[in-house]
């Protein structure tokens, strides 16, 4: 099909008006800090906008996923719910019930949880096919999202974020080689850091962890609550495999439980406690100085 | 004869550009503008690439010789050199002898004079002051620049084109 000559013309005049206005503002952000965050303001607005509105229909046609894991959470839930009604049946004909209850209510039972406030949100971007991959998520300081908190989901830890602006936020991945985060093996000892190789997005490895520490495949692996962004015993991956780093230390190789490629909804975590940790924590790096 | 009278006048315009951005600081927020009227009073019959170009060559020499944001009077150009021929075509009138639409500055009456005037300043205007403006000012603000800048620039135009420029162009 032969397009008129008006609108040859009226195109070409177009894309030569675009080219030069194109030069003005390279040349305008080259030379100008307050004009070039402005426009790159604008550039971030433009692309959180076609972000969110991707994420929108990948969300869509994620559905059956979705769907299918909520089917998996909800029976896991019902199985722990029969368990849980089945030990309160047996120890109320035990009749230890109100002696248990007690000792809950007096803090022996205490979730590792108090103290933690928690915001769900939702993951616009997020990239995998780089060595420094990163999540955007659209919550941001409006909704009291800020830097340093940790991010989770219900299979396991996603990363921390490391930048937020009024509606949005950057959260440093897991799978990010400038990332690692303070686990440990088991729920008892075996602490170690771990961190992402940049091969598998389904594997990381737990270094540092001592000679002593008996380590068998299968074993989970959680966050060990050492440092202020995530809450501990959060489960992050099953151990596969190990081997002695320079003589010194084992190197587990875990299977991360969170399937990166399948993210939809993260949980931000804030630790209440965080401010006063860190001032603290600040007083000895001023020992250092 | 006539590309010469229209580099001397390019020529003119800049320098008295150069010179308003040197000596003519009246205020932060005010900015003397002479060189839309170059823009404006090119021949109408030029073609629109050109017009595009001059705009662009214009401004980017205006702020590459000044203490200005470099592309910044350039981008208004070009924008205002895009959108003359659409600012310009309900003043055009038809030219019985040459059976075309006819545009002659020289012909219009001030109420016309200003009107293309006005339109071609807030062509010019609003993207330098929505650029150029501090960061973290209101839309009043800016408003109130756009409103400034354009009324005291078509006052200063209007006497530059009934005084000089029209007899020269």
């Amino acid at each position: 099909m032969k397009l008129p000559p008006l609108i040859y013309n009226s195109i070409g005049k177009f894309l030569v008006f675009a080219a030069l206005e194109a030069v003005c503002l390279l040349l305008i952000v080259r030379n100008s800090t307050v004009q070039s965050s402005r426009v790159m303001e604008g550039v971030r607005t433009v692309q959180s906008f076609f972000w969110e509105k991707s994420a929108a229909i990948k969300n869509y046609t994620a559905l059956r996923g979705t769907n299918k894991d909520l089917v998996e959470e909800n029976a896991r839930l019902t199985q722990q719910n029969a368990r849980l009604r089945e030990y309160i049946t047996r120890i109320q004909g035990e009749g230890k019930l109100d002696e248990i209850s007690s000792q809950i209510r007096g803090g022996v039972g205490d979730s590792a949880l108090t103290g933690y406030s928690f915001t769900l949100a939702k993951v616009i971007k997020n990239t995998l096919n780089t060595t420094h991959n990163y999540l955007i998520i659209d919550k941001g300081e409006r909704d009291g999202v800020t830097e340093d908190l940790g991010v989770i989901t219900p299979s396991g830890v996603v990363g921390i974020v490391r930048g937020a602006g009024p509606r949005f936020s950057y959260v440093m991945s897991l799978l990010n080689l400038r990332q690692s985060i303070s686990a440990k093996l088991g729920r008892g000892a075996g602490l170690g850091t771990l961190k992402w190789d940049g091969g598998s997005i389904r594997k990381a490895y737990l270094t540092e962890v001592a000679l002593n520490t008996e380590v068998q495949k299968g074993d989970t692996v959680f966050t060990s609550g050492n440092s202020s962004f995530f809450p501990p015993d959060i489960p992050v991956g099953k151990a596969l495999s190990y081997n002695i780093e320079d003589g010194m230390y084992k190197k587990v190789e875990v299977e991360l439980l969170q399937d990166f490629s399948n993210l939809d909804y993260v949980i931000v975590i804030r630790n209440e406690d965080k401010r006063e940790i860190d001032s603290l924590s600040a007083i000895n790096n001023s020992y250092l100085k | 004869m006539n590309t010469f009278k229209y580099i001397f006048g390019f020529v003119v315009i800049l320098i008295l550009q150069l010179l308003c951005s040197e000596f003519i600081n009246l205020w932060p927020i005010l900015y003397i503008a002479v060189i839309p009227l170059l823009v404006i009073l090119l021949p109408p019959d030029i073609s629109t690439y050109l017009l595009m170009l001059s705009g662009f060559a214009v401004g980017l020499l205006t702020d590459a010789l000044s203490d200005g944001i470099l592309g910044l009077n350039a981008a208004c150009c070009t924008l205002l050199a895009a959108s003359r021929n659409l600012i310009t075509r309900p003043m055009r009138r038809y030219d019985i002898q040459t059976e075309e639409m006819d545009l002659n500055y020289g012909e219009f009456r001030p109420g016309k004079l200003v009107t293309l005037l006005l339109a071609s300043y807030l062509v010019f205007f609003i993207p330098y002051v929505l650029i150029d403006g501090p960061m973290g000012k209101g839309v009043l603000y800016l408003s109130l620049r756009i409103i400034l800048n354009v009324a005291v620039n078509v006052v200063i135009a209007y006497l530059l084109v009934r005084l000089w420029i029209r007899r020269f162009f």
